[in-house]
């Protein structure tokens, strides 16, 4: 187990959230460390802001079905609730209820112009840290926003910010991707982190590369491997402000590890939940942008000519079964009262206590 | 979408075409514009920028900032657009608001008319209710920056979106 330190958990707080009570609860990252849980890991950086940076109008062209449990909780408000969208994309949801008020916010600036241009009101923000005033908001929604933070202390902070934020009273919808989806069969198209680690950084001869269409690949991670160079790779992450990639995968693996018990008998799919999520961006999109160009040059994005497009990799933990509520069951300010899965997302909804 | 009910949904071209002058007072013309037959609903929303709304809720939360509420504006431009009335936003929203620092907010938007200090009793008056509603949701600034209070840094608002991304020392 690792040691509760205190002065990390406080720091988490903000200056707003005094009369929270820290929660304490294992911690890898050092108070003293200049790198905390709000500090963006460079894999969030580049596997989440870069690539919505890139991609945000096409994206944004796919994103417009809502789904109907999310316009059922934003129409059960009252009229006049002010409703805070935290990584609002495209803003598919602000002003979904006509008899209430949306403020959104994301960390891509180039999906907050798009929300800019369809006339809501909108910030550029991040949602682990937000700008916000405690107790403004009457509600609060995260939609697909937590699986793309990299470490449990981020997701955690993410939700903290969500109950932070909402007055007392005031409810939270979280929504997530869940490690359990309905059409298995896009699992396949997924880069299991690990796998993509290991080519990147061990390199293709290596016997512990899988064959890359089978999903037993961690099987071939050794257990010592997860438990035992935890805290020194973890360490390392903390003491220094610029990780190597390949050392902050590696600690995801091992929070992973650390935080959530397998709850399936089968290796593989049932304990894997970091993947690359690929994303397509047709080449008549891409020559619009010419960030695709530069994503090319870099090697954050590869042709796929056989498809026409260019494709980039998105980071996604994918949330498990009681994943989302063990996350929240450590909030002392706000209770659990509703939980459902929709179209493969794991979602719950918060009431703040406090 | 309280943007739909927004009486002005002229096109995003008119919004920008009014929004070119400096403290303009220009108020967007009443006719909806007719929208493009699409399968989808298709009006085409004003764009608005950050209102007092927003920044009634913003505040600087760079690591060590005790106070970081209100945040000073600095104004490049304000537009104003009209707004939809809607009573109860506006009683919800009196409860939460930071009465003295809306207030200051105004006055640097260049609205002045806000009573210094207000009760919920005020609630039922019309007149101090279109006030509160003007400085509220009607006055945004387009270009600018918001500036914490504590530390100075500022940040800035283009195209009437506020940044509040911090650098990596700020965290």
């Amino acid at each position: 187990m690792n040691e509760v330190g205190i002065d990390s958990a406080s720091s988490l707080h903000t200056s707003e959230s005094v009369g929270e009570v820290p929660v304490l609860r294992p911690v890898s990252v050092r108070a003293k460390c200049s790198s905390n849980v709000q500090s963006t890991p460079e894999i969030e950086k580049k596997y989440v802001h870069g690539v919505y940076d890139a991609i945000a109008p096409h994206f944004s062209s796919t994103r417009f079905a809502k789904w109907p449990k999310v316009s059922a909780f934003l129409n059960s408000l009252s009229p006049g609730s002010l409703i805070l969208d935290a990584g609002c994309g495209n803003g598919k949801y602000l002003g979904l209820n006509p008899d209430c008020f949306f403020i959104g916010c994301d960390i891509s600036a180039a999906l907050i112009n798009i929300c800019t241009d369809r006339g809501h009101e909108v910030l550029v923000a991040d949602a682990v840290n937000l700008p916000y005033r405690t107790g403004y908001g009457d509600a609060a929604i995260s939609i697909a926003v937590l699986h793309h933070l990299s470490t449990e202390d981020r997701r955690r902070k993410a939700v903290e910010e969500l109950v932070r934020v909402v007055k007392k009273g005031g409810s939270v919808l979280i929504t997530v991707w869940a490690r359990e989806q309905e059409d298995r069969s896009l699992i396949e198209k997924w880069t299991p982190l690990n796998q993509r680690y290991v080519e990147e950084w061990i390199g293709p001869g290596s016997p512990r590369v899988r064959n890359p269409s089978s999903p037993r690949i961690l099987e071939s991670i050794p257990e010592a491997e997860e438990n035992g160079a935890g805290e020194r790779l973890k360490d390392r992450h903390a003491n220094s402000s610029k990780v190597k990639l390949d050392e902050v995968m590696n600690s995801i693996s091992l929070d992973e590890g650390n935080s959530s018990a397998p709850t399936g008998s089968e290796k593989g799919y049932a304990e894997q939940q970091e993947y690359f999520v690929p994303w397509h961006l047709p080449y008549h999109r891409a020559e619009v942008s010419g960030a695709s160009a530069v994503a090319l040059a870099s090697g954050l994005a590869k042709k796929d000519d056989k498809k026409g497009s260019v494709v980039y990799n998105r980071y996604y933990h994918v949330f498990s079964e009681g994943e989302l509520e063990r996350l929240v069951s450590g909030l002392d300010n706000a209770i659990l009262v509703d939980r459902f899965y929709d179209k493969s997302n794991w979602c719950i909804i918060l009431e703040k206590t406090s | 979408m309280p943007q739909a009910k927004r009486k002005r949904d002229n096109s995003t071209r008119n919004a920008s075409e009014y929004c070119t002058t400096n403290q303009s007072n220009q108020q967007e013309t009443t006719d909806n514009t007719t929208s493009p037959a699409a399968p989808r609903p298709a009006k085409i929303p004003s764009i608005f920028q950050m209102r007092l709304l927003t920044h009634n809720m913003l505040s600087s939360n760079i690591k060590g900032v005790a106070n970081g509420f209100p945040l000073k504006i600095e104004v490049v431009k304000v537009v104003e657009k009209e707004v939809d009335f809607n009573i109860d936003f506006l009683k919800n929203m009196f409860h939460k608001v930071e009465w003295k620092a809306l207030v200051e907010a105004s006055t640097t938007m260049g609205y002045a008319e806000l009573p210094e200090n207000a009760d919920a009793t005020m609630l039922d008056s019309d007149d101090f209710l279109h006030k509160f509603h003007h400085a509220l949701l009607e006055l945004h600034l387009e270009e600018g920056a918001l500036v914490c209070p504590q530390t100075g840094r500022k940040f800035p608002v283009q195209k009437g979106i506020p940044n509040m991304l911090l650098h990596e020392d700020e965290v």
